[in-house]
């Protein structure tokens, strides 16, 4: 589910934020830094990128603290940011021109980086295989199915709400959904049954 | 059917429990520094907007002022006479003239349709022909050097003849290419 959703709090502590108190700010940044940079770094790529837009976000929020209104969730306006954000970053030509000359997919060895230096000391082996497995197919899908599979899967926006951020109408995010899934089986299904490293020949 | 759904729910709950990302060390820092940068920069890019407007004003006040000083150095008197009100018969002159330039033009443009003259001509159009070409051009030519220094009711007057000038030459023009044309 959402990491947004995890998330609490205090509203003395907004009060404060929104009257410039540092801490406060500090506070916020403290509470939702998980969320947005999960979030920045599932839907952008590189991760470089990444970490960028999810900086960004906070100076958005920070700066823009006056217009919360405080009709919604706190959660929910600081999310809506950070998928703005994201599908922007997406959007600009200097991205689309940076992943071009890198290639499309994520290399390998960055994941096994983000593993390494994230250190995950619940996880297990297998799950962690799994998880960089799920995270290289995920990388190989295009920058808008991917952002549609994590909206709608992970965050769960609706097919309306995502059709509207990307000036689009619902029936866009279920083909790209329905696609994005059958390619994410078919990579799983394909790394799943992965060749073994010492092939035998059937012939004698 | 069944299988597809129930990989789409998997791939979901796979999804949901990748692992999210860690916090940044010098996060904090570096949004405060982000924060400061750009509200540095919006200060500065409203000071340059503000500078460039401010330049600008002066910018179109010291011409303005300028151009003042050379007419009033150049043509002492003229400012005065610019700023005389005009009499109702010279607004009414004014008016007539313009009316007069519009029908003008409207012959001039007539007359470019008609196209260029032939080579081989008839004497008895060849000639009055010429001659209101002639016309047409002297008073061109007095409404050029007048340029504006002119009575309203005097350019009236030039441009009365030169309509009635151009009236004839465009008859005669047409009747002359109509005969060609046969």
């Amino acid at each position: 589910m959402s990491a947004f959703l995890d998330t609490a709090l205090d509203p003395a502590t907004l009060e404060r934020a929104r009257a410039g108190d540092e801490a406060a700010l500090a506070e916020i940044y403290r509470v939702y830094e998980v969320p947005v940079r999960t979030l920045a770094r599932r839907i952008v790529m590189p991760r470089s990128a990444a970490e960028d837009v999810a900086q960004d976000v906070f100076v958005d929020v920070i700066t823009r603290l006056h217009q919360f209104e405080g009709r919604g969730s706190f959660a929910g306006w600081i999310r809506s940011i950070a998928i703005s954000r994201c599908l922007m970053q997406l959007r600009s030509p200097w991205h689309r021109g940076q992943r071009w000359l890198a290639g499309k997919t994520h290399s390998i060895d960055e994941l096994h980086q983000d593993w390494q230096s994230e250190r995950r000391p619940g996880a297990a082996t297998a799950d962690r295989a799994d998880a960089i497995d799920l995270e290289r197919a995920l990388a190989q899908l295009g920058d808008k199915a991917r952002a549609v599979v994590w909206l709608h899967d992970v965050e769960g926006c609706t097919h309306a709400e995502i059709g509207a951020l990307f000036g689009a109408s619902a029936s866009f995010s279920k083909s790209q959904l329905a696609r994005a899934h059958e390619r994410l089986r078919d990579l799983l299904h394909v790394e799943g049954d992965g060749a073994s490293c010492f092939p035998v020949s059937s012939t004698p | 059917m069944l299988s597809r759904i129930e990989h789409a729910m998997s791939l979901t709950d796979q999804l949901r429990s990748l692992p999210t990302a860690e916090p940044r060390l010098d996060g904090w820092a570096d949004v405060r520094s982000r924060v400061a940068a750009r509200t540095t920069a919006r200060a500065l890019r409203r000071l340059g907007l503000q500078l460039a407007a401010t330049a600008s004003v002066a910018i179109i006040a010291v011409t303005a002022a300028w151009r003042v000083g050379d007419v009033v150095t150049e043509h002492p008197g003229s400012m005065a006479g610019e700023l005389t009100p005009l009499t109702a018969e010279q607004a009414l002159a004014l008016d007539r003239v313009a009316q007069l330039q519009t029908q003008s033009q409207a012959l001039d443009e007539m007359l470019s349709v008609i196209g260029e003259r032939p080579v081989v001509v008839r004497a008895g159009t060849s000639v009055p022909i010429d001659t209101l070409e002639a016309q047409v051009q002297w008073i061109d030519h007095q409404i050029s050097v007048a340029d504006g220094d002119i009575e309203p009711g005097s350019a009236e007057q030039l441009w009365r003849k030169r309509v009635g000038a151009m009236n004839s030459l465009v008859r005669l023009r047409y009747v002359e290419a109509q005969r060609i044309d046969m």
